[in-house]
C-alpha cells in the first residue's frame, strides 16, 4: 500500500512504518515460499510426488497465462486449452518432422502460436462478451476434431511420442530438471504479467475491464490494446503447452485439447483471485493439488468433473474477486491497524460529504 | 445414382436442421432474455436423452412418453435456474459469469452422468429403429423423420407462445426492453425465469428426439454445444428466426459436405462459418440486433 | 467573443446525421454548427435524441446516414479512441468512472502517450502523475487520490470523470448531464470550472436539463426535438422561442 499523505506528520510517520513493515513482511513470505519451492525436489519423498508438484506447476504456468486476458480484461477465455494443445503438438512436431533441437523447437512453436492468435483473437475480440467466449470453446472443438481426424500428422488418438531433451538422465533426474525449468518458466511469466501490471498498457486494460466504453472515451485503442494482451497470453499458455510436452514425452488429442484443461485454468486463477499476480498461481496450488490427491486416491472417475464443476460454480457465485481479496478483508477485519485506518477514511467520508444520490450501479468492490 | 445421394443428403439436412432449430431456438431465448450464454444447454439435451434410455429400459415404454416428465420437469429447473442462480450474479459482469456458471453445470451433469450410467455408450433398440421410408431411390429412417416431426411441432408451439399468448408478449417485451417492460407492468423477473424454463424444455424435447437415433455418452454434448454456438452466432444473438435459418443452412451444409468429406470433417462447416460471420458481419447474418453490444 | 469582426471557426457540425433503432428514428436528419471557444447548450425533452446524438459524433454509436466533422476534418463512423484522440472529450449521461481503480488511476488512464516503449513505462510516472494531479486538484478532489473510485461520493465521481475527460486534453469537451443527481452547491462549482475552463480556450457542448444553469451559462443554446434541432441561438431569445415551449409542453 502506497503511503498516504496526511496532513498529520505524525500520523504520516506511522503510515510510512506501517509500509516499511508490510514491505518487510512481503519480503520475508516471499523469500519463504521461494524456498520451499526451490528445495521440493529435495523433500518431496518420491518421484510421484515430484511429478505431481510438476503438474501443479504446469497449472500455475497455464492459469498465470491465461490470467493475462482474464484478470487484465475481464475476458472469460474457456478455451486456452487450444494454445496449450498447440504449443505441446507445435513443439513435437518441430522436432519429430524437422528434427530441431529440443528448446529451439519450444521457443518456435510458442512464437507460431501467437502468430495463429493475431487472427483468431482478431475475429473473437470484435464484438464484445458473448462472442468472444463462443469462439474461446470453438476453437478448442475445432483443435480437437483437426488434431484427432489428421493422424497422418498427428498420429491421431494414437498420440504421438515427443523425443527427449535430454535421453541420457535418469527419471527422477529428469523429474527434477523439469521441475526447475516449470520454476523458471513461471517466473518468467509473473514477471511480465507484474511489469504489464504496473504500466500503462496495462492500466489501459484494466480500464478495459471496468468500463471498456468509457475506456475508448477517454482515448484508449481498446480493440488493439485486447488483442495484443490476448496474443502475449496465448504465447505463454503456448510455452507451458510445450514444456510440458517435452516432460511428458507422449501427447493425446483428447487430453492436449480437452475442455476441462481450459476449465482448470479459469477455476484456479478465479479461486485465487484474478486481480492478483499471485492469484493463479494461489488456485493452482490448491486445485492442483486436490486434481492430483484425488486421482491417487480415487483413480480417474469422474469425480473430478462434478468437483470442478461444483468449485466453480460455487467461486462463481460466492467469490467471483477469489480468496485473495476474501482473505485480506478478513485480515483487515481483525487488525486494528488496519481497521483505524477504515475509521479515517469513514470520518473523511462524512466530513467532506455533501451528498446526494447513492451510487447508481451496483457497487463492484468489495 | 449421385442424384439420389444428393438428394438424400439434402433431406437429411434438412431434417437435421429441424432438430438444430429447436435447440438454437432455446439458446437464443436465454441469451435475448438475460444475455446469458447457456453452456449447458446441450448438457441437459443429453441428460433427457439419457433419461428417455433409462424410463426405456425400466419400463419398456416408448422413450417418446418419456416427454411428459422430462418435458414439465425441464421447465421447472429452467425456472428455478434462472430465480435462484442466474439472478444472483452482478449484472455488471453477466455475460462473462453466467457463462461460467452454466459452464459448471454442463460438468457437474456430464460427471453425474458419468456416476449414474458409467461411460458406457448407450442406444436405444425399438421395433422400428431400423424402418425407413423410401422415396425417389433415397432411404430414410423413420426415426428420423420422428425426431424431425417432433422438433417442428415443438416450433410451432413455440412460435404460437411467442406471438399470441399474453406470456408470450411479455416474453417479447422482456427481450426488447427490459425497462421498459416493467414500466407496463410486467413482472420481469417471472418472465425471465418462464422464458428460462421454455428454453430448457426445448432441450428435453430435443434430447428425447436424439435419443431415438443416435448412441449417446456423457461427454457427447461437447459435439453439440460447437455447432449449436456457431449457429446463433451466425443467426444473429437473440433472434429466433434467425437461429432458425442458420441452422437449416448449415445443416444442409454439413450433411452435403459429408459426401466428399467425411462426418469429421464437414462438421468443420460450423466453425468456419462462425468466424467467416465473426470476420464479416459481426452482427450475425439474420437479424440479430442485439449482438452489436454483446 | 472579445470582438465581432473575426467569424467564429467551427469546431464540431453535423450534416443530416440521423440514427434509427428499430424504427424509431432516435437522429433525424440532424445538421448542427458549434462554433469554437463558445459554450453550447443542447436542451430538448427527454427522448428527444440528445444522447444518441452525441453517441454517434463521438463514435459510440455508428450514423445510419449523413456526416460528422471536426475544425474541417470528416470524422464520420471513426473509433471513439480515435475520436477521443482527435481533441473530443465526453462524459457520460450516468456517471461512468472505472469503479476498482483508485480516483489517481481513473485519470491516468487518459494518458497521451503513444507507442510501445512509453506504454510499457510504470503507469505511475512522474510527468504523467502530475499532470493528473492538477487535474484532480483543479476539480477539488486531490485529497481522494489514492481512494478506490467506487468509494467516494456520487458527487465525487461526477468531478472524477471530469478531471478524467481533461486529462486527455481535448479541445471540444461534450458534458452529459454534468448537473444530473447532484446538489446544488456542486452544480454552482461545476458552472464556475466550465465557465473557467472555457476562458482558458475550450469548446463546449453541455447536454443540461437544468435550464437555470443553462441559461447562465451558455452562449449558444441549440433546442432538439424528435432526433433533430428545432430551434437555436442564444439563451435570451431561446427563452422565448414559441417552437420551445411548444416541444417542451408536447402541444
Amino acid at each position: 500500500m502506497p503511503s498516504v499523505s496526511k496532513p498529520s506528520a505524525s500520523k504520516a510517520d506511522a503510515s510510512r512504518a506501517r509500509v516499511s513493515r508490510t514491505l518487510v513482511a512481503k519480503a520475508l513470505a516471499f523469500a519463504a515460499c521461494a524456498t520451499a519451492l526451490l528445495t521440493f525436489p529435495g523433500w518431496a519423498a518420491n518421484p510421484y510426488i515430484l511429478s505431481a508438484g510438476i503438474v501443479v506447476l504446469s497449472y500455475a504456468v497455464l492459469s498465470t497465462s491465461w490470467n493475462f486476458v482474464g484478470g487484465f480484461t475481464g475476458y472469460i477465455s474457456l478455451g486456452h486449452a487450444a494454445f496449450f494443445g498447440l504449443g505441446a503438438y507445435g513443439t513435437a512436431l518441430l522436432i519429430t518432422r524437422l528434427e530441431m533441437p529440443s528448446f529451439v523447437a519450444w521457443a518456435l512453436a510458442g512464437v507460431g502460436v501467437a502468430l495463429f492468435a493475431v487472427p483468431v483473437g482478431w475475429a473473437a475480440l470484435r464484438v464484445r462478451g458473448a462472442s468472444f467466449v463462443i469462439v474461446s470453446i470453438a476453437l478448442v472443438l475445432i483443435m480437437l476434431l483437426v488434431f484427432q481426424s489428421w493422424s497422418s500428422l498427428t498420429g491421431g488418438s494414437n498420440g504421438l511420442v515427443v523425443p527427449r531433451p535430454f535421453p541420457d538422465m535418469l527419471r527422477p533426474q529428469h523429474h527434477e530438471t523439469f521441475f526447475y525449468l516449470f520454476v523458471a518458466l513461471l517466473a518468467v511469466t509473473l514477471l511480465a504479467w507484474w511489469l504489464i501490471d504496473r504500466s500503462r498498457f496495462g492500466m489501459g486494460l484494466k480500464a478495459i475491464r471496468e468500463d471498456e466504453d468509457k475506456a475508448e472515451a477517454l482515448g484508449v485503442p481498446t480493440y488493439a490494446y485486447k488483442l495484443v494482451v490476448y496474443v502475449v497470453s496465448a504465447f505463454f499458455t503456448a510455452l507451458g503447452g510445450g514444456m510440458y510436452a517435452l516432460w511428458f514425452g507422449d501427447l493425446d488429442p483428447v487430453f492436449q485439447f480437452s475442455i476441462l484443461i481450459g476449465s482448470y485454468m479459469v477455476l484456479m486463477a478465479l479461486l485465487g483471485g484474478v486481480r492478483q499476480l499471485y492469484g493463479p498461481l494461489l488456485g493452482a496450488l490448491i486445485v492442483g493439488t486436490a486434481l492430483e490427491y484425488f486421482k491417487l486416491e480415487f483413480g480417474d472417475t469422474q469425480f473430478h468433473l462434478v468437483a470442478t464443476g461444483l468449485l466453480l460454480a460455487v467461486v462463481v457465485l460466492f467469490m467471483p474477486d477469489g480468496i485473495i481479496p476474501a482473505g485480506m478483508k478478513l485480515v483487515d477485519r481483525f487488525t486494528p491497524e488496519r481497521s483505524s485506518i477504515r475509521e479515517m477514511t469513514a470520518a473523511e467520508l462524512l466530513e467532506r460529504d455533501d451528498d446526494e444520490r447513492p451510487y447508481p450501479r451496483e457497487k463492484a468492490t468489495r | 445414382m449421385d442424384g439420389a445421394l444428393i438428394f438424400q443428403s439434402l433431406v437429411l439436412g434438412v431434417l437435421l436442421g429441424g432438430l438444430y432449430a429447436l435447440l438454437a431456438a432455446g439458446l437464443t431465448l436465454y441469451f435475448g432474455i438475460m444475455r446469458v450464454v447457456m453452456i449447458a444447454h446441450s448438457a441437459f439435451l443429453i441428460l433427457a436423452a439419457y433419461l428417455a434410455w433409462y424410463f426405456h429400459r425400466e419400463t419398456g415404454i416408448d422413450p417418446l412418453f418419456s416427454l411428459f416428465i422430462t418435458v414439465p420437469l425441464f421447465f421447472g429447473v429452467g425456472v428455478l435456474m434462472q430465480r435462484l442462480l442466474v439472478a444472483r450474479l452482478r449484472p455488471v459482469t453477466l455475460t462473462m459469469m453466467s457463462v461460467l456458471l452454466t459452464f459448471a453445470i454442463a460438468l457437474t451433469i456430464e460427471g453425474l452422468l458419468g456416476f449414474a450410467f458409467s461411460g458406457t455408450q448407450r442406444r436405444i433398440q425399438l421395433d422400428y429403429s431400423g424402418a425407413s421410408l423410401e422415396l425417389f431411390g433415397a432411404r430414410f429412417a423413420v426415426v428420423k423423420l420422428i425426431t424431425f416431426g417432433l422438433a417442428v411441432a415443438s416450433l410451432a408451439a413455440l412460435y404460437v407462445i411467442m406471438k399470441h399468448t399474453r406470456f408470450g408478449q411479455s416474453l417479447r417485451a422482456t427481450i426488447q426492453h427490459r425497462d421498459a417492460a416493467q414500466l407496463v407492468g410486467i413482472k420481469t423477473d417471472r418472465v425471465a425465469g418462464y422464458g428460462f424454463g421454455l428454453g430448457l424444455a426445448t432441450a428435453a424435447i430435443g434430447g428425447t428426439a436424439l435419443s431415438l437415433d443416435a448412441t449417446i455418452y456423457p461427454s457427447l454434448h461437447w459435439h453439440w454445444i460447437g455447432p449449436l454456438m456457431a449457429i446463433i452466432v451466425v443467426g444473429g444473438l437473440g433472434s429466433i428466426p434467425g437461429a432458425a435459418i442458420a441452422a437449416m443452412v448449415l445443416g444442409i451444409g454439413q450433411s452435403l459436405l459429408q459426401i466428399p468429406m467425411g462426418t469429421t470433417w464437414a462438421q468443420t462447416i460450423f466453425y468456419v462459418a462462425l468466424f467467416a460471420t465473426l470476420m464479416l458481419r459481426p452482427q450475425g447474418f439474420f437479424g440479430g440486433r442485439l449482438a452489436q453490444r454483446f | 467573443m472579445t470582438t465581432t469582426a473575426a467569424p467564429p471557426r467551427e469546431s464540431l457540425a453535423t450534416v443530416s446525421l440521423s440514427k434509427a433503432f428499430g424504427g424509431v428514428k432516435a437522429v433525424d436528419d440532424a445538421t448542427v454548427t458549434f462554433h469554437e471557444g463558445k459554450v453550447n447548450a443542447l436542451i430538448g425533452p427527454n427522448g428527444s435524441g440528445k444522447t444518441t446524438f452525441f453517441n454517434c459524433v463521438t463514435g459510440m454509436i455508428r450514423p445510419d446516414s449523413g456526416a460528422v466533422t471536426y475544425r474541417g476534418s470528416d470524422v464520420t463512423g471513426r473509433s471513439p479512441h480515435r475520436i477521443a484522440r482527435a481533441g473530443i472529450g465526453r462524459s457520460f449521461q450516468l456517471c461512468r468512472i472505472f469503479p476498482r481503480m483508485t480516483v489517481l488511476e481513473n485519470v491516468l488512464v487518459a494518458h497521451r502517450t503513444h507507442g510501445l516503449r512509453s506504454l510499457l513505462k510504470g503507469a505511475r510516472d512522474t510527468d504523467e502523475i502530475e499532470r493528473a494531479r492538477h487535474w484532480l486538484r483543479r476539480v477539488g478532489i486531490d485529497h481522494l487520490e489514492h481512494s478506490e473510485a467506487a468509494d467516494v461520493s456520487y458527487g465525487q465521481q461526477k468531478l472524477l470523470e471530469l478531471a478524467g475527460v481533461l486529462m486527455a486534453e481535448p479541445d471540444l469537451i461534450m458534458l452529459d448531464e454534468p448537473a444530473g443527481g447532484v446538489n446544488p452547491a456542486l452544480i454552482g462549482r461545476i458552472g464556475t470550472l466550465i465557465r473557467e475552463l472555457n476562458a482558458e480556450g475550450r469548446t463546449f457542448v453541455v447536454v443540461e436539463h437544468n435550464m437555470e444553469m443553462v441559461m447562465s451559462l451558455s452562449d449558444h443554446v441549440i433546442v432538439f426535438d424528435r432526433g433533430r434541432p428545432i430551434a437555436e441561438g442564444p439563451p435570451s431569445q431561446i427563452q422565448s422561442d414559441p417552437r420551445v415551449l411548444e416541444a417542451y409542453l408536447g402541444v
